[in-house]
């Protein structure tokens, strides 16, 4: 009984924080004042949205999985040096994440722009005459949003690998397995739930991004956040709550159907020995 | 199965200033049953991944049978190996995990089903090959790390301190099962400890690890009858030592008994008796028997052993065991005894 009085206070301050608002989201996107799908209609009706919805998921999707492909092979290589080494070389990959992402994301002005340090040095190098246009297209949404993301993919893998007894690995060779097929038969399979993980934590976050296409992106890279608010801005707010409604079932499903995935491809895996 | 010869030559290992092994020679014959006995950091676990492929050795050679083992990968060995927390693949089943050395040798699916199954059942666990190690208990885990460290039948099965997680009643059924299945298959042994009642019970021959080197390899019994040095009278089993004075003619003198006693090795400079080798006699028939004085100091009762420590008269102290068979009464403590032993049962030792 005392344990559960001591969950009160979490209790009540999700139901403050978080149940009460999304509660007021719903009942603005679905009443106006009475019961209507008129929102809803709208946005599925109307081609623009659709597919800044898509792109939204698109766009998620490959930033969650660039993140994965760079950052596992990362954090495996930081599990394999001496254990003295690694807090150094994740101090490194945590560092960028101590900045805010607004100055990051203008950091990659600095870097992409017309008069920035790529086209700049590729001018005085001669390579190009002409500044190419890197800011402002959907190439520089994706390398900042990869690289704000990816140490939360790394820290992620990371820690799950940690908890991996290096002693598998050497039972696996002195069984017979080569290196690879230690890392394929023993490594892999026990990372695989960090990195699933992981990767679902960076397209969640990824949903809902709205600074990075708002300032690197084109006018045709705009993500559902970036429509949300300007509905908000329009004090359009029934229109904006069915907005937030549809990127947080499309997020939850995206949830649901990997999970299920992952653990049926786990199962299959055991079943298949 | 055939065993087959396990032979160190000269192996040194070095990490950077700490020297972990120094001239390490050690010729295991097929089917040996041999133990490395030291404290830790003697080298025993050093040499156990040299052998096994996870360490290279500094300098000098590894052979099994006659192949020479330098540059060849863990995986190529062809050696089995109880890891000391086991090494059981959390997320593959009983079976799964007994097959895995299998299914790296490419092994037909019928044949490893088949082998699988005779490894469970020789360590009697065929009932659980559907479980996941973690709804195992630590002995039943030990027993699924055996069998599919011998399912591949290797010549060679290396076993690193595999007992020492379990409580003593499991570890002691452990050793027996550990030794029928040595008898069964046939596989050189190379066990790794640092508990010499292990190594007493389950070796053909014990190494004694000190510092790096092998500082005597016996058969149990000689290594507790006829220690070299004192530091093995004192690793294995307990010892009364005793300073000697210069053996001449075959004769040193026990300053602290105040007796001369035949020493047989002219280098000897201290002798080992064994507590139970310590007789308590209340008669004078003594002859050929070295014969001297001490106080009953102490004594702890076992029943059917009492120990009791004995003061002679240069002040040292000694530890008698005497079985309570008979009708004899021991001396209790405060009383003056009189104590022999038979000069056969005197170690000498020499200086290390």
């Amino acid at each position: 009984m005392t344990k559960r009085l001591t969950l009160l206070p979490g209790i009540a301050l999700i139901g403050m924080l978080f149940l009460i608002p999304v509660g007021i989201v719903f009942q603005q996107g679905l009443f106006d004042p009475v019961f209507t799908t008129e929102h809803f209609v709208r946005f599925a009706t109307r081609g623009a949205y659709m597919r800044i919805f898509w792109s939204t998921l698109q766009i998620s999707t490959v930033v969650a999985l660039v993140c994965l492909l760079v950052g596992y092979p990362i954090a495996y290589f930081i599990v394999r040096q001496p254990p003295a080494r690694r807090p150094f070389l994740m101090f490194l990959v945590l560092v960028p994440m101590w900045m805010s992402i607004l100055a990051r994301t203008y950091s990659w002005m600095v870097v992409l722009g017309k008069e920035g340090i790529i086209n700049q040095s590729l001018i005085w190098l001669g390579l190009i005459d002409e500044p190419i246009k890197m800011l402002f297209t959907t190439g520089a949404v994706y390398v900042a949003m990869v690289q704000i993301m990816l140490p939360i993919l790394i820290v992620t893998c990371f820690s799950s690998m940690t908890e991996i007894d290096q002693s598998l690995l050497r039972a696996a060779r002195i069984m017979g397995a080569s290196p690879r097929k230690a890392f394929r038969e023993v490594f892999l399979p026990l990372s695989a739930e960090g990195a699933i993980t992981g990767t679902l934590i960076v397209f969640i976050l990824s949903m809902g991004f709205f600074i990075v296409p708002a300032l690197l992106g084109g006018r045709r890279d705009a993500m559902l956040a970036n429509v949300i608010s300007g509905q908000v801005s329009q004090t359009n707010w029934g229109f904006a709550a069915a907005i937030s409604i549809v990127l947080l079932g499309a997020t939850l499903l995206v949830l649901v159907l990997v999970r299920g995935a992952s653990a049926k491809l786990v199962h299959h895996q055991e079943e298949a020995h | 199965m055939q065993g087959s010869r396990v032979h160190f030559e000269k192996v040194t290992k070095s990490f950077g200033e700490t020297v972990a092994l120094t001239d390490f020679n050690l010729d295991i014959a097929p089917g040996e049953f041999v133990t490395l006995l030291g404290a830790s950091g003697s080298g025993k676990s050093t040499a156990l991944n040299i052998l096994a492929g996870f360490s290279d050795a500094t300098s000098g050679e590894v052979y099994t049978g006659d192949r020479p083992l330098t540059g060849v990968a863990p995986e190529h060995r062809n050696v089995g190996m109880v890891f000391q927390n086991f090494a059981l693949f959390p997320h593959k089943t009983v079976a799964e995990n007994v097959a895995f050395p299998l299914r790296m040798r490419k092994g037909a699916r019928d044949e490893i089903d088949r082998r699988v199954k005779a490894a469970l059942e020789m360590v009697q666990l065929g009932a659980f090959a559907a479980r996941k190690p973690a709804a195992l208990s630590g002995g039943q885990r030990q027993r699924v790390a055996l069998a599919r460290a011998v399912v591949f039948e290797p010549p060679v099965l290396l076993m690193d301190e595999c007992l020492s997680a379990l409580d003593l009643k499991l570890r002691e059924e452990l050793q027996d099962e550990i030794r029928r299945i040595h008898r069964e298959i046939g596989t050189t042994v190379l066990f790794v400890t640092h508990d010499q009642t292990e190594a007493l019970t389950m070796s053909d021959r014990i190494a004694i690890l000190e510092g790096g080197k092998i500082v005597q390899i016996d058969a149990p019994e000689v290594l507790y009858d006829r220690p070299r040095t004192r530091f093995v009278a004192d690793f294995i089993g307990q010892s009364n030592m005793f300073d000697l004075s210069a053996v001449t003619d075959g004769t040193a003198a026990v300053p602290d008994m105040g007796i001369d006693i035949p020493v047989s090795d002219p280098t000897a400079v201290a002798i080992s008796i064994r507590p139970e080798r310590l007789r308590v006699i209340p008669g004078e028939n003594t002859s050929g028997l070295s014969v001297f004085q001490g106080v009953v100091e102490d004594e702890t009762f076992f029943g059917p052993v009492v120990a009791q420590t004995v003061r002679l008269r240069s002040g040292r102290r000694l530890e008698v065991r005497s079985q309570r068979s008979g009708h004899d009464r021991l001396p209790h403590t405060g009383q003056t005894i009189t104590l022999a032993f038979d000069p056969a049962d005197a170690a000498p030792l020499v200086a290390t």
